[in-house]
């Protein structure tokens, strides 16, 4: 017996965690968290674990299909037949021309796979689209946190804020299961919350659902879905204006809450310098913001009053939130929210006390602030039409207790560094400079649009809002697009984890799809060309550690088993492609682009003209990140890992203050209306956007899913099960035989009382209908569950025909409208987390 | 020497890792688990309670499972890790309708030929050559592993950290400490089996 272990990384879900596969005479045995990595010391999620399961599912693809039934829609039968590679490539070369020929912008290349990211990019670029990557990289309407990135981005350089456990007393978790179900590698956090919790960490958790993260909590608090903004501002109007608990020193030297706002909303500035004002208590004068940036100078700096300047009455930013935060008392955030008013009144209490202002800690022979308490949220959060003005709500929390930056509190990370911690650069305002497009290149105000996924109308959005590029491209013309279109997909399932079948029918319907993936899903179903993907473990691989801070670096996965015949991978094919259609090579081809986008270091670029292959290409960029020793060590232990150290983590802003008042918000929002007033289309947009979103601090409104309707009477929420982070979990028989032995996870979660009134028993079949479509399953009757809402697990109720996945679950997406008028007006966050419905048993 | 596990149960948050971990380890066709983790709710809205208690064969000293077995297919290891014999078990299933904890399993006929997707996978052949239908298997506490000097597949996975492994002779062991610490408690210690897994809450 031949036996081999291989490092590589999981590719089950985004966090591709370290792991060791046992190989026995080419047959994977095995999957391990890999031990020697630091940061996960050989724990490994369920998902990682029954990965082998896949890569042997006898209903993998074995060869390209192309379609044969000219009608495309759900359900119909494609009528496959089998081709070969060489009339595949063919066929989709052919087309790719035409499209490079005539509409370039018309090729969309959506992704699951987080793990080709930058060099996918370099693709899409050789190829002149910007449309590329994760469903959540090129546009994170879907599953991602596009506020969250967005806000935190604006904020304080931060896409991915980290809790850090180690030290924090009290952990509001609003709307999120991390660490627990989903988001954060679990290997990581799970250990890091257990641990905190075993050492007394006290942990509430805000959400509509009953979820494993509430049954490890102290305290459950049930919430109306997209009311979490009305609930942290009511906290913020108790810290202020009644328990008078805020880190006036932390907002004084690290945020712009002193600046002086006019009453038109602006800062007030020197008329010379044109710097921001700040009202100096000794001297009662106001003076430029950075005569204020010393310890000795900051406490002269005024958090609150009304003084005259330039001839006109200013305010602090700190006081206008004061004022304005006082609408939110606890009886008006108990109706908003349903959490009674004594609740909020002790939680916000409990969060001012255990944030332990003032206090200090000392870390790696330094002293640093320490902060007791934190907000960690996502998801829930997120998915809303307003989630932006929530996120806003949140950071100022965070901010006035002085927990972001600190011990206790969150440490901020970049997207674009592997190796890097967040470095700040200061503006001429003195807030962080930032940049919001990596992951996807702006877009000017443009009537009609230039972009398919009407970006234009995004400006600060740090992801593309890729729901809307189905929603425009199942209406190109009427959007004034050409209605040529393209896509070229790397195992993506948009068709069952996007949204209503209308607008997928639709917009596959006029595209031209070619597919790559390991099985016949249903995005198969509406493609016309369909070519087998390999496995994770089946090739090379290079991505970010994305355990969180402290640990910073990259893996490296090697192929443990043969390729099965007939797969490739999806870079691969692409880049074949791309010499098909004269893109591979020379300026401005394949090469030139990874030379850029990875900055790559003079002695490591690619010549322009060699033939690079795949693991050639990954072998340049990791050299050029580690040079060659550190490639030695990262292939030999599929990681290699720096711990940043205390003074990289803890307060990184330098002299950058953070943007407690967000005046760049305000002022590209009204930019945005002038603009879309000028070039046109306002008058049509502003009946589905609210651009009066677009300002300087936080506040509540309802949201589309509060009008009242006599119909649709209930909300649908939705959460992950951490057996299913991703769509293809359902697909893995291990995983699925656990869920279907669990009392939840694949069922319909309805309030005890809720089900009493409607006739609901447990363990019924019982329909919910939105206004989008209806979904059937089987109802669990619980104390668990919000009485007004229903509760789903995502990423299941699959219909394509596949034995283990077909008709497990429910199919929580189906029941999603998809629009401009259910998106977020800044952030393009879809309104997926929660949907109003009607819930009936079946007859 | 005396393997024993320590499962923390405010640590574990019901993942189910361990289960899948097992199942890969063990290779295990479906339906058979040689470690699982139950789920308890009890409560009103919204003071609810959930309970995840990860369950596997509790290797009792005094195990009603060898006692039953009328051909000593079960019998004691090194280290009382407590064992099927595949080749003396005729599949009487004393011993399955003995263990009071439910963790034993019976590999009915037909159970190794069709794995999980109807045809054998490759990793399915290769790990049912080891049972045999028509007898009784169960958690060995990865036996094969600690020869080779590592834990049980499903106290190395655990992404908490719940599960601790160690030998409950020697007072000084992490598994005894605790314990002693936390007060562990054997599952339905009344019985008088002597379980060699403990719980801590």
């Amino acid at each position: 017996m031949a036996m081999t272990q291989v490092r590589s990384f999981c590719n089950e879900c985004y966090n591709t965690c370290p792991v060791m596969v046992t190989v026995e005479d080419g047959v994977v045995v095995r999957i391990e968290g890999n031990a020697e990595a630091p940061y996960t010391e050989g724990r490994l999620c369920p998902k990682g674990n029954a990965a082998l399961m896949r890569v042997y599912d006898p209903h993998r693809l074995k060869t390209p299909l192309k379609r044969t039934n000219p009608e495309k829609g759900i359900g119909v039968d494609p009528r496959w037949q089998e081709i070969s590679w060489d009339e595949a490539l063919d066929a989709v070369t052919d087309k790719l021309k035409h499209v490079l020929a005539t509409n370039p912008k018309g090729l969309k290349m959506p992704s699951m796979d987080q793990t080709k990211r930058g060099t996918a990019l370099c693709v899409a670029q050789a190829l002149g689209t910007p449309y590329v990557g994760t469903e959540a990289g090129s546009g994170g309407g879907v599953m991602c946190g596009n506020a969250a990135h967005t806000i935190g981005s604006q904020i304080w350089g931060s896409f991915h804020d980290w809790p850090e456990y180690q030290y924090t007393k009290y952990a509001l978790f609003i709307g999120t299961n991390t660490g627990f179900e989903s988001d954060r590698a679990i290997p990581v956090d799970a250990k890091r919350i257990a641990d905190a919790r075993i050492r007394g960490m006290k942990l509430v958790v805000v959400d509509p659902r009953f979820t494993h993260t509430a049954a490890k909590a102290d305290e459950w608090v049930p919430i109306r879905p997209a009311t979490d903004g009305a609930l942290v501002l009511g906290i913020v109007n108790l810290l202020l204006n009644e328990y008078g608990i805020y880190d006036a020193p932390f907002l004084r030297r690290h945020t712009n809450a002193p600046y002086l706002i006019g009453p038109d909303g602006y800062y007030a500035r020197d008329p010379e310098t044109r710097k921001p004002l700040v009202w100096d208590s000794v001297d009662g004068v106001a003076k430029p913001f950075d005569a204020f940036s010393e310890d000795d100078t900051a406490p002269r700096a005024a958090l609150e009053g009304q003084f005259q300047v330039n001839g006109a009455p200013c305010q602090p930013a700190f006081q206008v939130l004061k004022e304005r935060v006082k609408e939110y008392t606890p009886d008006k955030v108990a109706s908003i929210t349903t959490v009674p008013a004594a609740t909020l009144q002790r939680i916000a209490r409990e969060f001012g006390e255990n944030a332990q202002i003032g206090s200090t800690i000392e870390i790696e022979g330094q002293p640093w602030p320490l902060r007791g308490s934190m907000v960690v949220f996502y998801r829930g959060t997120q998915g809303h039409v307003h989630s932006t003005l929530t996120t806003q709500a949140i950071y100022a929390l965070q901010m006035i207790v002085g927990a972001m930056g600190t011990p206790g509190g969150t440490s901020a990370s970049s997207a674009g560094g592997m190796l890097n911690v967040v470095s700040l650069t200061t503006g001429p305002d003195g807030t962080p400079t930032f940049d919001l497009h990596h992951l996807h290149p702006y877009a000017p105000p443009a009537w009609p649009p230039t972009e398919y996924d009407l970006a234009n109308y995004y400006p600060v959005d740090a992801l593309a809002p890729s729901h809307l590029h189905y929603v425009a491209g199942a209406n190109p013309k009427g959007w004034g697009l050409d209605p040529t279109m393209m896509v070229f997909a790397d195992c993506s399932n948009p068709v069952a984890g996007m949204g209503d079948h209308a607008t997928m029918e639709a917009y596959h319907r006029n595209a031209f799809v070619v597919l790559m993936e390991q099985y016949l899903s249903e995005t198969a179903q509406l493609a016309d060309i369909v070519i087998p993907s390999d496995f994770q473990l089946e090739r090379h691989g290079l991505v970010a550690i994305k355990a969180g801070l402290p640990y910073l670096g990259i893996q490296y996965g090697s192929p443990a088993v043969e390729r099965q015949p007939g797969a490739r991978d999806w870079m691969e094919v692409a880049l074949e492609l791309l010499e098909r259609v004269g893109r591979r090579f020379g300026e401005g081809g394949f090469n030139h682009w990874v030379n850029l986008t990875f900055r790559l270091r003079p002695e490591y670029r690619l010549s322009l003209e060699e033939r690079y292959d795949v693991p050639q290409v990954l072998e340049h960029i990791a050299k050029s990140q580690i040079g060659e020793d550190g490639w030695h060590k990262l292939v030999a232990q599929g990681f290699y890992a720096r711990k940043a150290p205390a003074a990289e983590r803890y307060i990184p802003f330098g002299r950058a203050r953070l943007a407690f008042y967000n005046e760049y918000l305000k002022r590209t929002g009204e930019e945005v209306v002038a603009a879309l007033r000028k070039v046109g289309g306002y008058e049509r947009l502003a009946q589905e956007i609210d651009f009066s979103d677009y300002d300087a601090l936080p506040r509540w409104k309802p949201g589309p899913i509060h009008e009242s309707s006599d119909k649709y009477d209930m909300y649908a929420v939705n959460g992950k099960s951490v057996l299913f982070t991703f769509g293809r979990g359902a697909f893995n028989p291990w995983l699925m035989e656990v869920a279907e032995r669990d009392p939840y996870v694949l069922k319909v979660w309805v309030h005890r009382a809720t089900a009493l009134k409607r006739g609901i028993a447990d363990g019924q079949r019982i329909w919910v209908e939105s206004e989008a479509g209806r979904v059937q399953g089987e109802a669990k009757v619980t104390e668990g569950m919000h009485p007004e809402c229903v509760g789903i697990a995502s990423m299941l109720g699959h219909w394509c025909d596949h034995p283990i996945a077909k008709g497990k679950g429910v199919n929580f997406n189906t029941l999603i409208s998809l629009g401009l008028k259910r998106t977020d007006p800044i952030t393009a966050t879809m309104q997926g987390s929660a949907v109003r419905v009607r819930v009936y048993p079946v007859s | 020497m005396r393997y024993g596990m320590v499962i923390d149960l405010k640590r574990c948050i019901g993942c189910q890792a361990c289960t899948i971990a097992c199942k890969a380890e063990n290779g295990t066709p479906p339906g058979v688990f040689f470690t699982r983790v139950l789920e308890h709710e009890e409560g009103e809205y919204p003071r609810i309670a959930k309970t995840f208690v990860p369950v596997l064969c509790n290797h009792c000293k005094d195990a009603p499972c060898e006692k039953v077995c009328p051909t000593q297919a079960t019998h004691r290891s090194a280290g009382g890790i407590v064992l099927v014999d595949y080749d003396k078990c005729i599949g009487c299933r004393y011993c399955y309708v003995a263990c009071p904890y439910n963790n034993r399993f019976f590999l009915g006929n037909g159970i190794l030929r069709k794995g999980y997707y109807g045809v054998l996978t490759p990793f399915e052949k290769l790990k049912y050559a080891k049972y045999t239908e028509g007898t009784v298997a169960k958690c060995t506490f990865c036996q094969h592993r600690l020869e080779q000097g590592r834990q049980p597949a499903c106290v190395e996975t655990c992404v908490t950290g719940a599960r601790v492994f160690g030998d409950l002779d020697d007072p000084s062991s992490e598994v005894r400490e605790l314990i002693r610490t936390r007060r562990g408690y054997q599952p339905m210690a009344e019985l008088g089996t002597d379980p060699s897994v403990y719980y801590i809450d």
